[in-house]
């Protein structure tokens, strides 16, 4: 029994087919193509395959690739470049060197995407809070946290 | 092995797929499910029933005295739910401190409660509330308390064909207040070592009128501490009794050792905690 | 250049998430393969059994065992003890003992399940702690390594001292935590050939490893090191076992194989820090100066060999401390446990000595009666002072730098005594802050670069860019974008004239491992000659081109030019020139020769340890709950001495991410052992990582004190940064409750333990 679905991903209509208990993460990376989102572990503890789902970020890895229905709206790290906001994230990445290994780096930017869209000017608390999902080996969260405060100026 | 994926948008039909036999899995949010699934600790089920259409297990509505929260109601939606902070406040702090913002996005307060983790966040809360929770089936709607709907390690009072489709939760009163805290191994993305919750009531004249106080991490269910509750009852809150709550609450509780933590910090902490919420009445 | 913020090469594509990691890539045919592993954490293999009836079509998997290695059977690393496949006894809960490749992943999960291990057991020694009491007690234990130095008579010297203080510090096994698993992939080429392509740090490593297990050589099998998601030593040593379990899948089926370890896989199974004991006895004079000390350590090697010896080494060696010692006297073993092996993880065994000493002098401090900095301004190396191996450290030592930069960013004079377990408390919980001065040896010990003999290679290309050879590979440090920043400065050309080659034995020269803080130093430092070199014959075949004076050529900014005249750019004189000569390239090499007045006996640990230090100090402020004793660390001042910053922004990152990574050592990262052996903490839910909420603000101050022999004077920084953290903040908690816990991590139920003790 194999499930299709139509969303929009990355603002173009992608349709989908896939076995009834795919992930989303898999669907993502394999039919797709999109392979920014990792899967870092496979449990929902280190954030690598976040995406944004109907405007909400969502864990690919934990989310039945069935539970999105017909018109979801996703947008992966490989859309960003086409939004003003994922555009200014990434300079703000790229200058404050927010980006080592990079295999957190997509999920983190989404998850910057997220919070901008949602609250304009955090404080670093609320930037910290709104990033405890995604772990980072590398920056010590640091220079991603001043990223995302250049971001919101 | 593929499977069958149910995902009705009406509650009814959705009964009629929980009567066959086997019964399917039941889907929310998948997070405590799909960590099982990756890993093969669990087998992929071969029939599944998602309950992501079903729009009324997703409302939250005032019944005057209680608030009654529908099963697929996320994390979030009890965080950002105006309601729910009103009526229940530990119950919104508790939802705000489960994993991070992409999990309260998705998990729900059924999940929470039917995964039956002695160390879930929101039961806690809801049992010092005296929550109660609804169960549908092709035979009718059943409320059960949930301090009795908790039955033993992972186990519930919970028939095959039973659906958890709501939470109803008592309203927090005047001259009442709640509390809730989870010690974890970190701020964030951490099961609890210890986690637990207080609505404390007082009566006219400043003196405990009845309390709640309930705490996972610390048994094989989510546990009510009823011999400190009813030593409370009828006390007026001084740093004496404080004290001596604390040394009855860390008594009452029996914890283990873990990978998490230690089971004389974890009674400490019981106690520490009960004392802490007296002490700021 | 050199010190500019040169934007990384590679951060576009990793941010549009085009950078293609090892589990991104795939190959037509390419199987999936798995690793069968043993039950038991010892035992002797009775027989490997493939299941029927258990839901797998055999015929469509491949299966291989040791018996199917062509060549040889161990892997080869410092030793060649540690099989590809046990066959007969089994070292280790985990231990590889068969392989299964099939189409799909969920295909080889369930073909790696239906194969049954049969063992008979043998008692298994699974414990520090058992390690510990053997040794204590002088029971004979397998050795995997043992290390001997020092100087003076310490007998002596302490019992001149006015003070003498003994104790003893564990560290558990950490966890490197790299957020993309191990993988790789085995891909057979054409004329017998094979690829081995994946996350691994030393290609070179990998190549003769798998080379030897196929019975082949280098020209037939090379390796090829992608980007990697991180590493920080877990990619050092694994990536060879690994690459063989796939090229082996590959040899047996003629198809591709990848193997991507699942993250529980990975945590159970690859190496970690080693956990280690550490027992010191130190005596000051009451005036502070420090007189003599004798530390004894024990590390948990795991099963076998691995990098044990010179881990240990590294660890004996810096286990004195940044301090001028009359007389010192270190004896280090590493044993063998039945667990798996322990391998490389930044820091490199100093982590763990560090953390013990740093510590024990802190408390020596105040046994004398002297504030923290002020006991370590007294006694810290200087120039001309001898270290315990007996090095006269005669280059520049920044150790005054770094501790008055980190005193002044920090203001931990007057926090030090306006907090502290004697003040008055407010509120509910109690601040304090530690620090911690520390060194690291930079590049490999002794004649360790001797042996490696690095070699680099830069090509000009008709192309018309300079493409650099080496084996430096990029995990997220910076490697590839630093190296071009050197080579971009010497040659005189803007840095995107110069790119790195991917790091392929086939195609670059061996540069040695991508370890031991070497990289910007050592690699660094061959490429600016080739450069030089480089440089000079361009402007000599541009001279003979445009028939001018070679010697009044020059090359900045990308433009050749003579006097003010502008002759051409960089790319387009380089492809006429090469044009000119008939040839695609020239290549210019560069091999590293250890300084000449390095003089190292490894046998007993006398001499040149380093070509040079690098020095650090790392001041913590604390907040301790005290209800519930769980402890925060709000703020982190981190000073260390780099000699130059090629890239600040690069260098500030490894400060800040080796930092993080030292607070979750003191705080909340710890694995354990189960009583069968396995790894207890096994994922990503249960092995602790701070979060955003948990790290702390940090602020790091870079000081230069140029290194004479570094590029642009600048010396290795990669593993310092995980040095300060955890004695720092251990000992900001003992300043701020009194009390001291010896064993990391430093949990609110061992603090929660020891205050009740002192009840």
């Amino acid at each position: 029994m194999t499930v299709t679905r139509s969303w929009i991903v990355n603002g173009e209509r992608r349709t989908v087919r896939f076995d009834p208990l795919a992930r989303l993460l898999d669907v993502i990376r394999g039919q797709l193509g999109l392979c920014a989102a990792k899967e870092g572990c496979g449990e929902g503890e280190c954030g690598a395959c976040s995406v944004v789902l109907d405007g909400e970020l969502h864990l690919a890895c934990l989310t039945a690739a069935a539970q999105v229905d017909d018109g979801a709206v996703l947008l992966t790290a490989e859309g960003l470049e086409d939004l003003e906001l994922g555009r200014s994230l990434k300079a703000a990445f790229d200058r404050q060197g927010a980006v080592q290994c990079g295999y957190c780096t997509p999920a983190m930017l989404l998850g910057g995407y997220a919070l901008l869209s949602n609250t304009p000017s955090p404080d670093e608390e609320q930037i910290r809070a709104a990033l405890a999902g995604h772990l980072c080996r590398c920056t010590g969260y640091a220079t991603i946290v001043a990223a995302i405060r250049e971001a919101t100026s | 092995m593929k499977s069958a994926f149910l995902a009705p948008d009406r509650l009814d039909d959705a009964l009629t797929f929980m009567a066959e036999r086997p019964a399917p899995v039941v889907l929310a949010g998948g997070t405590d499910l799909w960590p099982l699934w990756t890993s093969g600790a669990v087998a992929r089920p071969e029939r599944v029933l998602s309950l992501h259409r079903l729009r009324e297990l997703r409302s939250i509505e005032d019944h005057g005295g209680a608030i009654r929260i529908g099963a697929i109601c996320t994390h979030t939606d009890l965080v950002r739910s105006e309601w729910v902070r009103q009526a229940c406040p530990a119950l919104a702090e508790a939802a705000a401190t489960i994993g991070a913002i992409q999990v309260q996005n998705r998990g729900t307060i059924g999940g929470n409660i039917i995964n039956a983790s002695p160390a879930a966040d929101l039961p806690p809360p809801l049992m010092a509330d005296d929550a109660e929770v609804e169960l549908a089936s092709t035979s009718g709607v059943r409320t059960v308390p949930l301090g009795g709907f908790f039955t033993g390690y992972r186990q519930l009072d919970r028939r095959d064909d039973e659906l958890l489709v709501a939470v109803r939760v008592p309203r927090l009163r005047d001259g009442a207040h709640e509390r809730f805290r989870k010690v974890g191994t970190r701020r964030a993305q951490a099961i609890s070592k210890v986690v637990g919750a207080c609505r404390i009531t007082a009566a006219a004249d400043g003196t405990v009128a009845s309390c709640g106080l309930a705490f996972g991490s610390v048994a094989p269910t989510t546990v009510r501490l009823p011999g400190v509750e009813e030593w409370l009852a009828g006390q007026a809150p001084s740093p004496a009794v404080a004290v001596e709550a604390e040394r009855r609450a860390a008594e009452e509780v029996a914890p283990i050792d873990d990978l998490r933590s230690s089971a004389e910090y974890r009674a400490y902490v019981v106690g520490r905690l009960v004392r802490m919420w007296i002490e700021e009445l | 250049m050199i010190g500019a913020d040169q934007r990384r090469k590679d951060s576009q594509s990793k941010m549009a998430g085009t950078t293609r990691y090892t589990a991104d890539i795939s190959y037509e045919g390419m199987l999936h393969g798995a690793v069968v592993r043993a039950p038991l954490a010892r035992g002797r293999i009775r027989a490997i059994r493939r299941v029927e009836d258990a839901g797998v079509d055999w015929s469509r998997v491949v299966f291989a065992t040791a018996e199917d290695i062509p060549g040889k059977r161990h892997v080869q690393m410092i030793a060649a003890d540690m099989p590809f496949l046990a066959w007969d006894e089994v070292f280790y809960n985990g231990e590889p003992v068969a392989l299964v490749a099939a189409e799909s992943r969920e295909e080889a999960e369930t073909a790696r399940r239906a194969v049954v291990v049969e063992m008979e057991p043998l008692p298994a020694t699974l414990t520090l702690d058992e390690l510990v009491e053997r040794h204590r007690q002088g029971v004979e234990q397998h050795e995997l390594a043992r290390w001997h130095l020092g100087r003076g008579d310490v007998r002596a010297g302490l019992a001149a001292a006015d003070v003498v203080l003994e104790d003893s510090y564990t560290t558990p096994h950490q966890e490197q935590a790299y957020l993309e698993t191990n993988a790789v992939i085995a891909v057979p080429e054409a004329g017998g050939r094979m690829r081995v392509e994946g996350s691994m740090q030393c290609p070179y490593y990998v190549a003769p490893a798998v080379a030897g297990m196929l019975g082949t050589d280098l020209d037939h099998l090379h390796a090829r090191a992608l980007p990697m998601g991180g590493a920080f030593g877990g990619k050092e040593d694994f990536p060879s076992l690994l690459a063989g379990h796939a090229a082996l899948l590959a040899h047996v089926s003629g198809r591709p194989v990848r193997i991507v370890l699942d993250r529980a896989e990975d945590v159970a199974y690859t190496t970690k820090r080693h956990p280690s004991w550490t027992r010191i006895r130190a005596g000051a004079r009451s005036d502070g100066t420090l007189c003599a000390v004798d530390i004894d350590i024990v590390f948990d090697g795991g099963a076998y060999i691995t990098m044990s010896p010179v881990v240990l080494s590294r660890g004996a060696i810096h286990a004195p401390g940044a301090y001028s010692w009359p007389a010192a006297e270190v004896n280090a073993v590493a044993y063998r446990s039945n667990t798996p092996p322990n391998g490389a993880f930044r820091g490199f065994g100093v982590p763990q000595t560090l953390y013990a000493i740093e510590s024990h002098v802190d408390r020596l401090a105040r046994a004398c009666g002297m504030e923290p900095h002020a006991f370590r301004e007294k006694n810290r190396l200087r120039e001309g002072d001898l270290t315990a191996t007996g090095q006269r450290i005669d280059d520049t030592v920044a150790s005054r730098q770094v501790l008055e930069k980190a005193l002044e960013i920090s203001g931990f004079e007057e926090k030090h005594r306006a907090w502290g377990v004697f003040r008055p408390a407010g509120g509910r919980a109690k601040k304090g802050v530690g620090m911690a001065l520390y060194w690291h040896g930079a590049g490999f010990t002794g004649g360790g670069e001797a042996r490696i003999a690095a070699r680099v290679a830069l090509d000009l290309r008709d192309d018309g860019l300079a493409h650099i050879r080496v084996s430096s590979t990029e995990m997220g440090q910076g490697a590839h974008t630093v190296l071009p920043q050197i080579v971009a400065e010497t040659l005189g050309v803007p840095v995107d004239r110069v790119v790195v080659d991917p790091p392929d034995t086939a195609e670059v020269p061996d540069s040695g491992p991508t370890v031991a803080s070497r990289t910007t130093m050592i690699v660094g430092g061959e490429l600016e000659t080739c450069a030089r070199a480089a440089r000079d014959r361009l402007l000599e075949a541009v001279g003979r081109l445009t028939g001018r004076d070679a010697g009044a050529l020059a090359l900045e900014g990308g433009e050749i030019r003579d006097g003010d005249e502008v002759l051409g750019g960089f790319s387009d004189l380089l492809r006429r020139a090469l044009g000119e000569a008939g040839e695609p390239r020239w290549e210019l090499t560069s091999q590293h020769r250890l300084a000449p007045h390095i003089r190292w006996d490894e046998a007993t640990h006398t001499g040149d340890a380093y070509a040079t230090y690098a020095w650090g100090c790392t001041i913590a402020e604390v907040e301790v709950d005290l209800d519930l004793y769980e402890v925060r660390v709000p703020r982190i001042w981190v000073a260390v001495d780099v000699g130059r910053a090629v890239n600040p922004t690069l260098a500030r990152g490894q400060v800040e991410g080796g930092t993080l990574q030292a607070v979750g050592y003191a705080l909340c990262e710890e694995v354990g052992v189960r009583p069968d052996g396995a790894l207890l903490r096994d994922r990503f839910q249960t092995y602790i990582l701070p979060t955003t909420l948990d790290s702390p603000r940090m602020e790091v101050a870079l000081v230069e004190v140029p290194y004479g022999r570094g590029p642009g004077g600048a010396k290795g920084l990669g593993e310092m940064p995980m040095n300060g953290a955890a004695p720092a903040v251990a000992n900001a908690v003992e300043h701020a409750l009194g009390i001291r816990v010896c064993d990391l991590p430093i949990t609110p139920e061992k603090i929660f333990a020891a205050l009740e003790e002192r009840k």
